[in-house]
């Protein structure tokens, strides 16, 4: 017998011994607590169902300010009639690098290696592969470059050696480490400029994260930490003055869920979430629109269906405060909204009362039910079959990830079929922006 | 048995639920005690542990994965009953981390109490594999899916988790004869 096998046998001898002096007297006290506990419906909770790279889609794009567009285009009809006909498809600039754009490559991520997909031929070829294990590319605004998430070293002493934000240009050359290797690093968001990367990291409480500020050049970063855990940080459009978060209430005595918003800098700090959360679960799947006007999220209508309630996505002005919900059918719950890059559509995942899921585009001014696209599917044992969607830069379609086909499918937004982009394992394709 | 009574408790049947949490409170109130050390706090976290397996039981969809289920959530609401404590506690942190050392090692794993005092400098995450592995038995595979984490990261963080336990055991004996002779270590 070795010494490593002694050593084992002891510490099993000795854990059996300790914890055998247990007698729970408590089985009472959690029975009566759990009785005056409502169960969940099957489908709620989204937020430990969708991967991680859900916080990867991008949120580039942006709507135009409502009251400003019905004006003009007021102007323009009285001075045109003829233009009466396309008002509804004119789409209005905004400052590169948002609105629509003309549609690069796809990058994506299986295996440890990176990617690049043709979206036209769906050929696949690496442009990073190796040893390092490599995952997660997301396109900086402008597609330049792109940033993507390395294990970190497996000889560092610890248990959890972390991950690594590493930067490259779109070809895949000029590779370079933006940080030290990080504990729960997550949500990258690119800033408006390309300078700066939004990521989250472990809190130095150990609770949840904070949001890391990284230079795009690597040299150095900085962290804004606000007392409270963290989730879903986006620079706000179109300059980026201010980042757009969750806060999260991950155990009891943290105060409850809301958005804020707080400057680069860690100055500033604004709530922006105008009613008290219902819920530690209200307010997930924040998302700004590309002009900064909006910001999507979602919570529970508990009156709807008591006493589980129906998940539902809000659209809130950021300008007005005034926050509307997306209309839904009878029965049907919403879940992750996405702007469209022009900003007047939003791309959420819609669960029927049926208890299917399905993709659907709607008005971002509530003004209908929107059109569904894709096929439906199930939900798997971990929860939503559809995950991981994003807009095309020409806001023509929506990609998203159909976990049990393991395929990305590309969804026409005009109702046409949907055609399958990628098959196998990989992870949310990154969509390349060209300038328009 | 166990099957039928996750469905029926997934239906919302509490008497199913209180037969399902009678049979495993025991266990995982141990468990809990290991990761913690605290009979307070490993109550607390077995009581939030159960009344949210209670409320999302409808969520686990295969029924045959309600003990790792309810494992992880015992786990994870150890660790933040840990992460809380840590905050109004100041730990014994080891500053180095060496390999397993071969030599004094032996003439001290059969002493428990130096086991119980390796065992308490473990961060909680590293107490939890070594719960799940070695005293719940359960196979490398199950306890990266029960703590959510991939294979190879439960492997290393059992690894090191053993490593540092040694590690302690050996400064602990090097401390013992300069506390026999009455100097601070």
């Amino acid at each position: 017998m070795t010494t490593d096998d002694r050593f084992a046998r002891n510490l099993s001898a000795w854990l059996v011994e300790d914890g055998a002096h247990r007698v729970p007297d408590h089985l009472a006290e959690v029975l009566v607590q759990s009785a005056a506990t409502h169960q969940r419906r099957w489908w709620s909770s989204p937020e430990r169902w969708l991967p991680v790279d859900t916080t990867f889609r991008p949120r580039l794009f942006s709507p135009p300010p409502i009251a400003r567009l019905v004006l003009i285009a007021v102007v323009v009809i009285a001075l045109a009639g003829l233009l009466l006909f396309t008002v509804g498809s004119r789409q209005p600039r905004l400052p590169a690098p948002f609105g629509p754009a003309r549609n690069g490559i796809m990058l994506s991520s299986a295996d440890g290696d990176i990617f690049a997909i043709d979206p036209a031929t769906a050929k696949r070829t690496a442009i990073l592969s190796g040893s390092l294990f490599e995952f997660g590319p997301l396109f900086s605004r402008d597609g330049t470059r792109f940033s993507f998430l390395r294990e970190g070293p497996k000889d560092c002493g610890r248990s959890d050696c972390g991950l690594i934000l590493v930067i490259a240009n779109a070809d895949g050359s000029d590779v370079h480490e933006v940080t030290p290797a990080l504990s729960a690093l997550d949500g990258v968001d690119w800033s408006p400029d390309g300078t700066q990367v939004a990521i989250l990291a472990a809190a130095p409480s150990g609770t949840g994260h904070v949001i890391d500020i990284v230079q795009a050049d690597g040299s150095g970063m900085r962290t804004i930490d606000i007392g409270r855990p963290v989730h879903e940080p986006s620079w706000l459009p179109p300059d980026g003055r201010e980042i757009i978060f969750r806060g999260e209430e991950m155990v009891a005595g943290d105060p409850p869920p809301g958005i804020f918003a707080v400057r680069p800098d860690g100055t500033g700090l604004r709530q922006i979430s105008t009613r008290p959360a219902v819920d530690a679960n209200d307010y997930q799947g924040v998302a700004v629109s590309p002009d900064g006007q909006y910001v999507t999220y979602q919570d529970t209508n508990f009156d709807a269906n008591p006493p589980n309630g129906l998940f539902q996505v809000h659209v809130l002005s950021l300008r007005t405060g005034e926050d509307r919900i997306l209309p839904q059918p009878k029965g049907a719950a919403a879940m992750a909204g996405v702007f469209s890059p022009d900003g007047s559509k939003i791309a959420y995942l819609r669960i029927g009362s049926d208890g299917l899921l399905q993709m659907v585009v709607a008005p971002v001014d509530g003004t209908g039910l929107g059109i569904a696209i894709g096929p439906q599917a199930r939900f798997g044992s971990e929860g939503p079959t559809i995950n991981n969607y994003l807009w095309s830069p020409d806001g023509t379609a929506v990609i998203a990830n159909y976990d049990v086909e393991k395929v990305a499918r590309l969804l026409p937004i005009d109702g046409s079929p949907a055609t399958v982009l990628v098959h196998g394992e990989l992870a949310l394709p990154a969509y390349q922006r060209l300038a328009p | 048995m166990q099957r039928d009574l996750v469905e029926r408790a997934r239906q919302g049947d509490h008497d199913a639920f209180a037969e399902l949490a009678g049979a495993a409170i025991s266990r995982l109130d141990s468990a809990a005690w290991l990761i913690l050390r605290d009979s307070e706090q490993a109550k607390d976290a077995v009581q939030n542990a159960l009344v949210r397996a209670w409320r999302d039981l409808p969520t686990l969809r295969d029924p045959d994965r309600f003990d790792a289920w309810l494992h992880r959530l015992v786990v994870r609401a150890c660790i933040d009953e840990a992460r809380r404590l840590r905050r109004h506690r100041v730990d014994v942190e080891l500053t180095e981390i060496h390999a397993p050392a071969d030599a004094g090692v032996e003439s001290t794993i059969a002493d428990r109490d130096q086991i119980e005092r390796g065992f308490l400098r473990l961060e909680p995450e590293q107490r939890a594999v070594i719960v799940l592995h070695h005293y719940l038995d359960l196979p490398m595979p199950m306890v990266a899916a029960t703590l959510g984490i991939p294979l190879g990261t439960a492997k290393s963080r059992l690894h090191y988790a053993l490593a540092r336990m040694r590690t302690a055991l050996d400064a602990d004996a090097q401390i013992r004869p300069d506390l026999a002779e009455g100097r601070p270590s």
